[in-house]
């Protein structure tokens, strides 16, 4: 079959979007799943092919989502309606929308990069950030009488995990937080 | 500009403290979060108990209540306990619960329309709600959270309220009810959300914008009495002020006058009338 000239083909835009919280690193295929799931839930099976949605590429936190060009609304008001990743209870935030992957592949390495230094402006302040972390990174925090393991450290934000025998539960904390709760013990 | 929250719940109730949230508020581009947890004093940091309003990591975090009441005396026993809680929401009900809530003047926000009755909100509450400067609230939970026929109920109940807000121009504010960092929602998620029930930009930004109106509502105009004084007999003073114009002498008056104008009619030069047209406070037995 002869591909369609240039002219003729179906513009598409592209969507980047962050997963949160930190962590999930969920794959394409769960993505896609979850966003097709609510876009069918929301606008129907009629909308739904006229979007054409595809997880086109993930990495870490961020997905590219593609659509037709238009639809571009309805993709992100679908996609603000995600609640869970499979049984990994989560939100997808739309970030930017281009008309390239290229474009969103840069934009991910710009924030990746900006989440390294994590606004620690000089050297010895970031040594002294990576060092906090460090410390409540290690141990258990206990949180009225429960601990709760630490799974992410990131400037100010401590994520907090409790496996029990009959229930799991999260916990988002700040580190000035966690200083006030120790205070108090 | 103050892009705000209507409610949140934080840590107990949540599952997010206070100050999370307040970050991912920033980061989402909120400047004002009214958290109503029912034990305010355990949801914030040890060093704002006592206090209502104050500033987390440059967002502003405003007590609210909510009050699930059953009936109006219900209603009533349990608003004397919020009488210093700057925004205090209730939860709707039927109409005449809801007509007697928005006429008793002590609400701040009318919320959770998506489980009202069919025919809980009319054009009754909605002039109320207007008198009373009441806000009526889009709760995005159920949109978000909830699927098939509960959704689509929602979105119904929110599209008949936007109808009743576009004739009648009631206050309307927008709430995530997040009780984890992740059900917040950005501005522009929050913009998509609302047009699925036919809500553009703009009335999603000024419903963003309301809370600050409820803090600090709009009083009418109202006149001193002591700087009152009757008009005297020669006119009003719009006619005096006209005077003044012609004849130019009066020094307040000429700041407006051309320099050509105020040459040509020295004659009917009294200045005493400037005097007594900007002279309310003197005379006062």
């Amino acid at each position: 079959m002869k591909a369609l000239p240039p002219t003729l083909r179906i513009n598409k835009r592209y969507v980047l979007c962050r997963i949160v919280p930190h962590g999930i690193d969920a794959d394409g295929k769960a993505v896609y799943y979850a966003v097709y799931d609510a876009v069918s839930s929301l606008f129907g099976d009629n909308v739904a092919a006229e979007i054409g949605m595809s997880v086109v590429h993930t990495e870490g936190n961020w997905a590219i989502i593609r659509c037709t060009r238009g639809t571009g609304k309805k993709l992100q008001a679908a996609i603000s309606t995600v609640c869970s990743i499979g049984d990994m209870p989560c939100a997808i935030r739309p970030v930017l929308t281009s008309g390239t992957i290229l474009t969103l592949k840069e934009k991910i390495r710009a924030a990746e990069s900006r989440a390294d230094g994590e606004g620690c402006e000089d050297s010895a302040e970031s040594a002294e950030c990576a060092e906090t972390n460090l410390l409540y990174a290690k141990k258990d925090i206990i949180i009225k009488d429960i601990p709760y393991r630490p799974v992410r450290v990131s400037r100010e934000k401590i994520d907090l995990y409790k496996e029990g025998i009959k229930s799991q539960d999260s916990l988002y904390y700040t580190i000035k937080d966690i200083e006030e709760l120790q205070c108090n013990q | 500009m103050t892009v705000s929250d209507a409610c949140v719940f934080a840590y107990p109730l949540g599952s997010s403290s206070l100050r999370r949230m307040a970050l991912e508020a920033k980061y989402l581009g909120f400047s004002r979060l009214v958290c109503s947890n029912a034990d305010f004093k355990a949801a914030i940091p040890k060093e704002f108990v006592g206090r209502t309003v104050f500033s987390v990591y440059g967002v502003e975090i405003v007590r609210g209540a909510v009050i699930k009441a059953e009936n109006f005396r219900d209603f009533q026993n349990q608003v004397k306990k919020y009488e210093s809680v700057p925004i205090v929401a209730v939860n709707a009900g039927e109409n005449a619960f809801n007509r007697s809530v928005l006429s008793s003047g002590r609400i701040n926000i009318l919320k959770g329309m998506d489980n009202a009755p069919k025919n809980a909100f009319d054009d009754v509450c909605a002039v109320n709600a207007l008198e009373k400067s009441v806000a009526v609230d889009i709760d995005l939970t159920p949109i978000i959270g909830k699927r098939g026929i509960a959704r689509q109920k929602a979105l119904a109940a929110y599209a008949d309220i936007l109808k009743f807000h576009r004739k009648y121009g009631f206050m309307l504010t927008i709430s995530s009810g997040a009780r984890t960092y992740t059900r917040l929602r950005g501005v522009r998620e929050i913009s998509n959300l609302c047009s699925l029930f036919g809500m553009t930009d703009e009335e999603t930004i000024a419903a963003l914008n309301s809370v600050s109106a409820l803090l600090n509502p709009q009083n009418a105009v109202t006149v001193n009495p002591r700087n009152f004084r009757a008009p005297s007999e020669s006119g009003s003073p719009f006619d005096k002020s006209a005077a003044c114009e012609e004849s130019g002498d009066c020094a307040e008056c000429a700041e407006y006058n051309e320099p050509d104008e105020s040459d040509e009619s020295g004659e009917s030069g009294e200045s005493g009338e400037c005097d007594e047209n900007n002279g309310y406070t003197e005379d006062i037995s």
